[in-house]
């Protein structure tokens, strides 16, 4: 779904996207959301669910 | 089906609108990796409500009619009660703030990164575990990069430098002779900044000299603050002013800006040296103890800071930060170096990552709107003014009016060279007088002494067209 037009409208609004820096972002988002955190995410979404009902 | 990897929240729209190259460039990624970026509906309306300029709206949205991007409304086509209840929650747990509410709820429900250049407001309403993207700029000058910053000298110097009784009334800035890297030895090593070197008078007021004697005191009036950080000492500094672009980092453009009085980045003056304190001239010690003497001044914060500098083998890898963080290069200093005012040494070496000289403007082909190039040399060792080339890329539309309005006073009736000029170079140029210096990047020299794909840098109004020398 990658779309081709994005970086050519990332150059127009005067970004020079660099290797590096996408490299960067590559490594924080290998990284999978912990286990224990899609628990806590969970648990906060029933929480808040059952303190709206 | 979407796969989001990431929602921006209200703080993060506004990053990207406003410049911050981080912003930009995770979205990048995330398109390349073939995935989306989740806009919720209430963190575009707080962003597109903050933005002032139309041009930073145009481009948001520009952005928002890419694949990449997703907006996320409030809940399902048809939100449910339960839903909109649950935003409602988060945001209460936000304190009050719908741009965070439905943001970490769509961030939650997506089980996607959390972007922001506000983490702090997020993270009353994320779980404590949950992944957090901070888009804020690294400050510069910590230790972000896992080296050593240079330790402290020894408690007691081994040199006691003399008294003297009064400060200089100048001093001309030691001078890095270009060189590879090196590492063999004790040598300090700093970031090279891109911007104009400054000698700091400080004696009751403040005197910023630049090369050549030039006065910047007046240019720029927020380093007046050195004064205060200096809580009444007498000291003379070395640094370089700089002036931070739309990416946070140092832009010679963005001074440049300044320089010609129009509206600029924030301006900062790293410093790097201390020649004088209180009477005692500094120059005669080692330039690890100067530079040692300086960091207990602890002159940190804005407009002016101390970066740290790193010894050992931290060489290659700070140059790698440098290429990455694409600043200038890398100055590398024997840390037994005395302070040689005036002096080129060979032990200050300067490491840049991109080939850049001093030219003379010596004339220009008009184009169809502005300038089509610039022709420009360097003189040699009998004075004569020699074309090393032309210069027709790297102009910004300011940088090329501003150009035009400098010329009409230097226009001359003939060529100034004193050399030949290609044919093809000559024809249609007009001639000026040669007292414009610029900065000019380039690949390499030719073997006749011509700049290969010179491009533009900026206008060098410290320096006189008699110092640019061709390479000897």
């Amino acid at each position: 779904m990658t779309d081709p037009t994005l970086d050519e409208v990332l150059r127009a609004a005067g970004f020079e996207v660099t290797e590096a820096g996408r490299r960067r972002w590559r490594a924080e988002l290998s990284r999978p959301i912990p286990a224990a955190a899609l628990q806590d995410a969970k648990d906060l979404l029933a929480r808040v669910r059952g303190r709206a009902a | 089906m979407s796969d989001i990897a990431a929602v921006y929240d209200g703080s993060a729209l506004l990053a990207y609108a406003h410049g911050q190259i981080a912003a930009a460039e995770l979205i990048s990624e995330i398109n390349a990796e073939g995935r989306q970026v989740g806009v919720p509906a209430a963190c575009l309306a707080t962003a597109l409500a903050a933005l002032t300029d139309d041009w930073d709206v145009k481009q948001l949205m520009a952005l928002l009619g890419t694949r990449t991007m997703v907006v996320l409304p409030l809940g399902t086509e048809q939100p449910t009660e339960d839903e909109l209840r649950q935003v409602g929650e988060l945001t209460r747990l936000a304190g009050g703030d719908l741009d965070v509410g439905h943001a970490v709820a769509a961030a939650l429900t997506h089980r996607a990164y959390y972007v922001t250049a506000n983490p702090k407001a997020a993270e009353v309403a994320l779980p404590p575990t949950w992944p957090v993207l901070d888009l804020r700029p690294v400050r510069l000058v910590s230790d972000r990069f896992g080296l050593a910053v240079a330790p402290t000298a020894e408690p007691t110097p081994p040199e006691t430098p003399p008294p003297d009784t009064e400060m200089p009334a100048h001093v001309e800035p030691m001078l890095a002779t270009p060189g590879e890297l090196p590492t063999e030895g004790d040598w300090g090593y700093e970031f090279k900044w891109d911007g104009v070197r400054a000698i700091a008078h400080v004696d009751g007021d403040l005197r910023l000299v630049g090369r050549n004697h030039t006065d910047l005191t007046a240019t720029y009036p927020e380093l007046d603050a050195l004064r205060a950080m200096l809580a009444g000492r007498r000291a003379v500094l070395d640094g370089e002013i700089v002036a931070l672009g739309r990416n946070g980092l140092p832009s010679f453009a963005a001074l440049q800006q300044r320089i010609r009085g129009t509206p600029a980045g924030p301006i900062r003056f790293y410093l790097f040296d201390l020649l004088h304190l209180d009477g005692t001239d500094l120059t005669v010690l080692p330039y690890a103890e100067r530079r040692d003497a300086l960091q207990r001044l602890d002159i940190t914060g804005d407009p002016v800071d101390t970066p740290p500098y790193w010894t050992g083998d931290a060489g290659p890898a700070l140059l790698d930060a440098a290429r990455e963080l694409g600043l200038e290069g890398v100055i590398a200093k024997r840390l037994t170096s005395p302070y040689r005012p005036g002096r080129r040494s060979p032990t200050w070496v300067k490491v840049p990552l991109t080939n850049v000289t001093e030219v003379v403007v010596a004339g220009f082909k008009p184009g169809r709107r502005s300038i089509a190039s610039l022709l420009v040399g360097k003189y040699d060792e009998q004075d004569r003014l020699v074309y090393v080339g032309q210069v027709s890329t790297g102009f910004t539309a300011d940088a090329l009016r501003d150009l035009r309005e400098r010329f009409e006073a230097l226009r001359g009736p003939r060529d100034p060279f004193d050399g030949p000029v290609p044919r093809q170079h000559a024809r249609h140029a007009e001639w000026l007088r040669p007292v414009l210096v610029a900065d000019v990047t380039f690949r390499s020299w030719t073997p006749d002494a011509k700049l290969r794909q010179p491009a533009w840098k900026g206008l060098r109004v410290d320096r006189t067209a008699a110092e640019v020398r061709l390479p000897s």
